[in-house]
């Protein structure tokens, strides 16, 4: 016997699958909806922990640094604790090193009219340009060259009392003006940072000429960075040494995931992916119900079993789409609330190429699930009884 | 003229449901429905005609007994053997019509035609066809729900019919209809036996549709009673009405 293919053509898969859908038009919004809402709540959630990563680790993405020497067991950028700044002449004797930059970054109160703040205080040269204010406002970067300069950022005018270039503040006790004004360099924890020269930091802090945060080592041309880390590392004791990626996974791990932060917005989305599928399954169980009889006479006249599973995935896949452009148009109003406020949602193309997968992973998946339902539906069922 | 055989079952057995509850519902039935003849198979209800006819379209494997669609033993077939068996040569038009609701006339029969493997190009011409065939060529684009419950029908006449099988099997099709729809349909089932030369086995117990068949077969507690040529029932049976109207 010659087979005939029974291999449905896709535009009437697809006109099947999507009639069926259509044919109980709230249904299918209710279903969309679901799957759109459940998509915002991941982009919420994915979105908040991407701008929490950013945010948190704007500090070492900004830095020019190809190594960083800091002091052992270092895992937060803005809580350090002290080096020996001495540490400083023995890296700049290791083949490699082209130039070592001092850091102080501490904790700081900030007087303000009527009250204090905490910020973190952020002290480097700015001649070299390690880690300089960016998004600049209002100043330049030359500014903080000035005894009692600081940057601070537009945000924080209001925590900080002081909202304009000339501003005066006390830190610690010592007077300090506002030189720069940035826009958008955002905290993780409630405290601003505030930026200022490497001697000035000194003076907030009350640390002393002997000890430094960390020490940020530019490599000569053609130098090993891998070479140079393990030469740095046999020579210093108490100290790590850390690429830039290194340094980076530390701080985001400390405060996403020992905080437990991250978790947190991990399990959320979680949720919202696990709502969505069920949210899926269910519509499809019922569409693949009140569609029994449509199926079983498909079979009846000789349909293959993965032709009614086609359908049943086209009909997911239907579902994912409409979800999908729901999804979108409200991320692009949510992400836009967003931008400006202290929990900023950042999507990233990979981000929201993980959400198009996503949601059609989760339709496909509870696609399976009805598909074996439909595969197993009785072509004798459509006679008379 | 010469009937050939298309579907032959011989000594057929059916036995429903296991141990104590089961039910022995087919008893030995054999029988041959010829190509260009219109068999009615009638019968109360309960007594296996939905069974048999299950059988005779490959759905149900009986548990004895033969059967043969265009010479070619269904016996030993697994499921997707059978579906193939089906497509090839087994149209099946059903009571309660079974189209897809959000399909229009033409695409719930284009359907018909993609399961039997026509080339996307040609279905819409074929379906179309196969539409103005049964008289709603005028009706292609109509949702089953703007239709008369004859009109869907012949609809779904118009999917098996789709692809050219050379055997019809319908179950109960005119018990949803009335007299007239009902006529209607037969008609179309005349048709198909006599302008086609299909072979159409029609289950009913509708006695309206006793002027045109060809041939009946009345079954009774799961046995086959008598087998009568429609001449030999008599104009009695046809109740005055023509089967060529």
């Amino acid at each position: 016997m010659n087979s005939i293919r029974s291999e449905m053509p896709p535009d009437m898969i697809c006109t099947i699958a999507f009639k069926n859908m259509l044919h109980d038009p709230v249904r299918f919004l209710v279903t969309a909806v679901g799957i759109g809402l459940s998509l915002v709540l991941v982009t919420v959630q994915l979105g908040l922990l991407s701008g929490f990563d950013r945010t948190i680790s704007a500090m070492l993405d900004h830095a020019k640094a190809d190594l960083w020497i800091v002091p052992a067991g270092t895992d937060a950028f803005d809580d350090p604790a002290t080096l020996v700044s001495s540490l400083r002449y023995r890296a700049l004797a290791v083949h490699g090193v082209s130039s070592v930059t001092p850091m102080l970054v501490g904790f700081a109160e900030w007087r303000k009219p009527g009250g204090s703040t905490s910020v973190i205080v952020v002290g480097t040269d700015p001649k070299s340009g390690v880690i300089t204010p960016w998004d600049i406002a209002a100043g330049s970067v030359s500014d903080l060259r000035a005894p009692d300069a600081v940057a601070i950022d537009v945000s924080y005018s209001h925590q900080l009392g002081a909202g304009a270039i000339g501003d005066h503040a006390r830190i610690e006790g010592q007077f300090a003006r506002v030189a720069v004004m940035t826009k958008g360099i955002r905290s993780f924890t409630t405290s601003p940072y505030v930026f200022a020269s490497l001697s000035l930091a000194r003076t907030l802090l009350n640390a002393d000429a002997s000890r430094t945060s960390y020490l940020a080592i530019a490599l000569a041309p053609g130098a090993d960075p891998v070479a140079v880390k393990q030469t740095l590392a046999a020579k210093m004791a108490s100290v790590d040494v850390l690429t830039p990626n290194e340094f980076r996974r530390r701080n985001a791990g400390r405060w996403l995931f020992e905080t437990g932060a991250g978790i947190a917005l991990l399990a959320g989305a979680a949720l919202a992916v696990l709502v969505g599928s069920v949210i899926m399954t269910q519509t499809l169980f019922a569409s693949v119900n009140e569609h029994r009889k449509e199926f079983a006479t498909l079979r009846a006249m000789g349909s293959s079993k993965s032709f009614l599973r086609a359908v049943v995935v086209a009909q997911a896949c239907i579902g994912a789409a409409a979800g999908c452009l729901i999804a979108l148009i409200a991320d692009v109003v949510v992400v836009a609330a967003s931008a400006h406020s202290s929990m900023p949602i950042h999507v990233t193309p990979l981000l929201a190429a993980v959400l198009l997968v996503l949601a059609f992973a989760m339709s496909i998946a509870a696609a399976l699930a009805a598909a074996t339902k439909v595969a197993h539906v009785d072509p004798a069922s459509v006679f008379a009884q | 003229m010469m009937h050939s055989a298309a579907l032959e079952a011989d000594n057929v057995e059916m036995v429903l449901g296991r141990g104590a509850s089961s039910v022995r519902a087919l008893k030995g039935v054999g029988l041959s429905v010829a190509a260009g003849q219109l068999t009615l198979l009638i019968g109360p209800s309960g007594c296996g005609k939905s069974t048999l006819l299950s059988i005779l379209g490959c759905i149900l494997t009986p548990t004895g007994g033969s059967v043969r669609v265009q010479g070619c033993a269904a016996s030993g077939m697994d499921s997707e053997q059978l579906a193939e068996l089906r497509r090839r040569h087994i149209g099946f038009v059903f009571q309660s019509y079974n189209l897809f609701p959000g399909l229009t006339a033409l695409e719930n029969v284009r359907t018909g035609l993609a399961i039997r493997g026509r080339a996307l190009l040609d279905s819409g011409k074929a379906a179309r066809s196969a539409l103005e065939a049964v008289g709603l060529g005028h009706r292609i684009g109509s949702l089953p729900s703007q239709l008369s419950g004859g009109e869907q029908q012949r609809v779904a006449i118009a999917r098996a019919t789709a692809g050219n099988p050379s055997i019809i099997l319908a179950d109960e099709p005119t018990a949803a209809l009335d007299s007239e729809a009902g006529r209607g349909v037969m008609q179309q089932f005349r048709r198909l036996a006599k302008d086609d030369h299909r072979a159409v086995l029609v289950v009913s117990h509708d006695a309206r549709a006793l002027p045109f068949a060809d041939r009946v077969i009345s079954m009774e507690d799961g046995r086959i009673l008598a087998d009568t040529a429609a001449a030999e029932i008599g104009a009695g049976c046809s109740g005055g009405v023509s089967p060529h109207a």
